[in-house]
């Protein structure tokens, strides 16, 4: 090829190229680094180049690691203190990243209460998973899958562990769904209680209020039933019940070990 | 839903502090990044002390991943996973060998028909793209990806001067980045 036809390389292009192949040093490997943390730009060139660079390890047959390897990154979890985090909305109410979650919805089911754990910078420091489990009133995460009559998972919801909030992501099956989908907190023979209006195709999130949030612990269900409209009916009014599931708290260390 | 949906799934989960999507994350990934460090490190003691190294640092700092910026959750990983072992290499934990693809025992790759057919797409067009570029190209490429050289350390191997090793690097990699594009 000649070099006539060849395109004219960009310089941040060639810099985040050089940078994410790993082939420059010393001062010019600081300085890209610098500018990779302040350059937004330049991050995403970076990591488009890591992207296109990585299908080179697939030339690569795979390897088993030594199971010893998977057990002490367990055993040192605990240990690690978690980098800065920022509540990313974008992920959570994204359709397209939880299109068929049912797929991997026994997995996502008694986790997604950490979700929320996110938020915690902004009011005191996340609770560590694998601390003692003290019961859900001591900010521990608690998540549900909401399983319908068929079997199948048609929403998660999962309890801000400052229980300020239930964030609700509906599964894939959910999306046939018609009508309005109305979360209610049962527990023993109460009357429900109305927590509001869930999405069939986008997640959401449901203020609780000081008194909802007393009433879950343990015993409480949630239930989803089907609403004509958003307003909430009374209890002896409900519409057919769609799914229900009861709150659980979040998978710990041990249960990870093979 | 692909393995890569799936894995970002997981991925997303796991940066919630998720510690089984997490384990879902590693049982996924753990047979690709340990082939690489065994690859850029050719000490399987070593690439088992740096898997550890990654994995504590992807779960550090899980809450960064989003899909969004354009990272895949293998791309993520691989790039951490090769910083880790080029901070090893040019630590003087070990010299860097020749370019020699393979040659590692191998186990039974246990993955679906689908994860396979993907990897099939991917690692075809990768290899058709690089197929295209000149064989000191590719050679530059493969030796800067494995053993994590720098243009010093390549131009030496070559014989060349640094600034054709760089005119090599940059060259091969706008065509390799068009080509994967197109």
């Amino acid at each position: 090829m000649s070099d006539q036809t060849e395109p004219t390389p960009d310089p941040l292009d060639t810099l985040a190229a050089e940078y994410a192949l790993g082939v420059i040093e010393g001062a010019d490997f600081e300085a890209a680094r610098r500018r990779y943390d302040s350059d937004p730009a330049f991050r995403v060139a970076v990591h488009d180049w890591q992207e296109h660079i990585s299908g080179l390890a697939l030339e690569l047959p795979a390897r088993e690691p030594p199971a010893a390897v998977l057990n002490a990154i367990i055993s040192s979890m605990d240990a690690v203190t978690p980098g800065p985090v920022a509540f990313q909305p974008s992920l959570w109410t994204s359709l397209t990243l939880w299109r068929g979650l049912t797929a991997a919805g026994v997995m996502a089911s008694v986790a997604l209460g950490a979700a929320l754990m996110l938020n915690a910078p902004v009011r005191a420091p996340a609770p560590i998973a694998g601390s003692p489990a003290t019961g859900p009133s001591q900010g521990q995460p608690f998540s549900a899958a909401l399983v319908g009559k068929e079997g199948a998972v048609l929403f998660y919801a999962a309890l801000d562990p400052a229980r300020e909030g239930l964030l609700v992501i509906p599964a894939a099956d959910a999306r046939g769904v018609t009508g309005t989908p109305h979360l209610w907190l049962s527990r023993g023979d109460d009357d429900p209680r109305s927590l509001g209006v869930a999405d069939a195709r986008a997640a959401r999130y449901l203020p609780l209020t000081k008194e909802l949030s007393a009433l879950i612990d343990g015993d409480a269900i949630l239930v989803v039933t089907v609403e004509k409209s958003v307003a909430s009916p009374s209890p002896d009014a409900m519409g057919p019940v769609l799914a229900k599931g009861t709150l659980s708290p979040m998978e710990r260390a041990h249960q990870l070990m093979p | 839903m692909t393995e890569r949906d799936l894995l970002t799934q997981q991925m997303v989960l796991a940066g919630a502090g998720d510690r089984r999507a997490f384990r879902a994350v590693y049982d996924s990934t753990r047979a690709r990044i340990y082939a690489l460090l065994c690859r850029m490190l050719r000490d399987e003691a070593m690439a088992g002390d740096v898997m550890q190294e990654v994995y504590l640092s992807v779960w550090q700092r899980r809450a960064t991943f989003n899909p969004d910026f354009g990272l895949s959750p293998m791309g993520w990983l691989t790039a951490i996973a090769r910083n880790r072992a080029i901070d090893r290499l040019r630590a003087g934990a070990r010299a860097p060998g020749e370019i020699d693809i393979g040659g590692l025992d191998v186990i039974a790759d246990e993955v679906s028909a689908l994860e396979r057919l993907e990897r099939a797409e991917q690692q075809a067009r990768l290899t058709h793209c690089i197929q295209h570029l000149a064989s000191h190209q590719q050679s530059a490429i493969r030796a800067a990806f494995f053993d994590g050289a720098t243009y010093v350390e390549l131009a030496h191997r070559a014989k060349v001067p640094i600034g054709t090793m760089k005119s090599w690097i940059r060259r091969g990699l706008l065509q390799l980045k068009d080509c994967m594009s197109s």
